[in-house]
């Protein structure tokens, strides 16, 4: 099954893969961090950053095109949010090019473009990051691990069940345009289709919350009073601190580079 | 039915009442007495009330809006829940809405968790657990959703039995199985010297485990005796949408 591709490379063996989910999470954390506060001028350290996660990728067995196809998912996000950027005049700012358009001269900023880079590299190195963590770190071990940073624990349960449910609900969903398929939906007159998918969205929304109840109600069977689903970590390795401690250290200094060259 | 020597009463329901917030009125008057060891089924047809009477018995549902409902001598209200939910587990009709957490043994740890079992201790009941309903280990730390149905039945079974509850309940356990998974089911609940309370419409499921039989239709208790007896009554099987199991009608 496609959708569980990187659950099951997080389960497989591997350098990667053996670090604890605390070390990974933490530095996970460092790099998004330090991405977001990169300056928009730059460019070099966000190259050295995908180098840098294509680097680990390859260590986790992680193929470029596996990595590129899940980042593709966040372009339309992120092209409809900054596309627009390099024809707004800010003050001051200089004209890089201009184009014709039904014969009307269009500028393009250069200040509009810079930015248009930089948030296209910051996405694309924090979503990079997070692929990669999900890629060597199961599911359970990386809420265990948030569980351990004390990050409110009813969000937490939250995800987990979000992440439970959402397969389920993946399935139901096919399960449901499959019987809607098998009576010929598609064929249908557009109106006719249209008013079905409104209708297998509804009849989704209200299995989801049944299920949600009968859930609810098998969590009470079991003695829930409220508290968290999900249980931290266990006790820490050691001799993760190293990788972690190196790792920390070359993004930093990237980091500091950019101010310097 | 056979009542030589009264023992203490495992679950009491008496005149229990409830209605939906429809207005679809779920029990009318239910009166029951389960005894210790004692394995009782109960059938009847869709809608008979069974899984709404099962919901009762640990206070699943919000509140008992008519009558009483005891376990171990503990009325089922809210002082007592805590302590009933230790004694009396459900295992619920689809086990996808049993099964919520990330890996199945942090499903089956669920339970003794929440009633404060840590460390080592909750490792030995989740190994025991899974080991009672023949999980093999190495699915300890498998997604649930990649189970299969009867895996999935399997563990949610375990989710109860970590919590070492003297009462299981369980509604409609064998459906959706395949004849291997349901026999070691029938099997795994005939190795268990519980108390137990199985709604279901498999009434040769009924036969193996249960030497008692409920049956309920509307709300209420239309039967109650021998399963043996009870089963082979054409009429009263036919009156309430259900049949003689083949296995009698063959004798």
């Amino acid at each position: 099954m496609r959708r569980h591709t990187f659950e099951q490379l997080a389960r497989r063996p591997g350098y990667l893969q053996h670090l604890d989910a605390r070390t990974k999470t933490a530095c996970a954390l460092l790099l998004i961090l330090l991405t977001v506060l990169l300056p928009a001028e730059a460019t070099w350290p966000f190259l050295a950053y995908f180098l840098l996660l294509f680097a680990l990728s390859r260590v986790a067995g992680l193929s470029l095109p596996a990595l590129l196809t899940r980042l593709a998912w966040i372009a339309p996000f992120v092209l409809a949010a900054a596309v627009l950027l390099p024809f707004v005049p800010r003050a001051g700012s200089r004209v890089a090019f201009s184009f014709n358009l039904a014969g009307r001269p269009i500028p393009v900023y250069r200040d509009g473009l810079v930015l248009l880079k930089a948030i296209v590299c910051k996405a694309g190195v924090s979503v990079s990051t997070v692929l990669l963590l999900s890629a060597t770190t199961t599911f359970d071990r990386q809420l265990a691990a948030l569980v351990s940073f004390r990050l409110p624990r009813l969000g937490i349960s939250v995800l987990a069940l979000l992440y439970r449910y959402l397969f389920l609900l993946q399935d139901e969903l096919a399960r449901v345009t499959r019987a809607a398929a098998s009576r010929n939906w598609r064929s249908g007159r557009p109106a006719l289709r249209l008013r079905a998918a409104g209708g297998i969205l509804g009849s989704l929304f209200l299995r989801t919350y049944a299920r949600g109840e009968r859930v609810h109600a098998a969590m009470l069977a079991r003695g829930w009073e409220g508290g968290a689903l999900q249980r931290g970590a266990g006790s820490y390795q050691r001799e993760d601190l190293l990788p972690a401690g190196g790792f920390a250290v070359l993004a930093a200094a990237i980091f500091a580079a950019a101010f310097f060259f | 039915m056979d009542q030589t020597q009264p023992r203490s009463p495992a679950v009491e329901i008496d005149d229990l009442h409830y209605t939906y917030g429809d207005g679809t009125s779920a029990l009318q008057g239910i009166s029951l007495e389960i005894a210790e060891g004692e394995a009782v089924c109960l059938i009847g047809p869709n809608g008979a009330g069974k899984s709404t009477l099962l919901m009762h018995l640990n206070g699943t549902l919000p509140g008992i809006q008519g009558g009483r409902v005891k376990i171990w001598g503990r009325a089922a209200e809210k002082k007592n829940l805590r302590e009933i939910r230790r004694q009396l587990g459900i295992v619920f009709q689809d086990p996808d809405d049993q099964l919520f957490s990330p890996t199945v043994a942090e499903d089956v740890a669920f339970g003794p968790h929440n009633q404060g079992v840590e460390g080592a201790e909750l490792e030995r009941k989740v190994a025991l657990a899974l080991s009672r309903v023949g999980v093999a280990p190495e699915l300890r730390d498998r997604i649930s959703h990649h189970l299969s149905f009867g895996e999935k039945k399997q563990v949610a079974v375990a989710t109860v039995l970590a919590m070492e509850v003297s009462i299981l309940v369980l509604d409609e356990p064998s459906s959706n199985l395949d004849p291997a998974a349901r026999r070691a089911l029938i099997e795994m609940l005939k190795s268990f010297n519980l108390t137990m309370l199985i709604a279901t419409h498999d009434l040769e499921l009924a036969l193996e485990i249960c030497p008692r039989t409920v049956l309920l239709d509307g709300g209420r208790v239309v039967a109650d005796g021998s399963t043996g007896e009870l089963l082979a009554d054409p009429d009263l099987m036919a009156a309430h949408r259900l049949e003689v199991p083949l296995s009698l009608r063959l004798r």
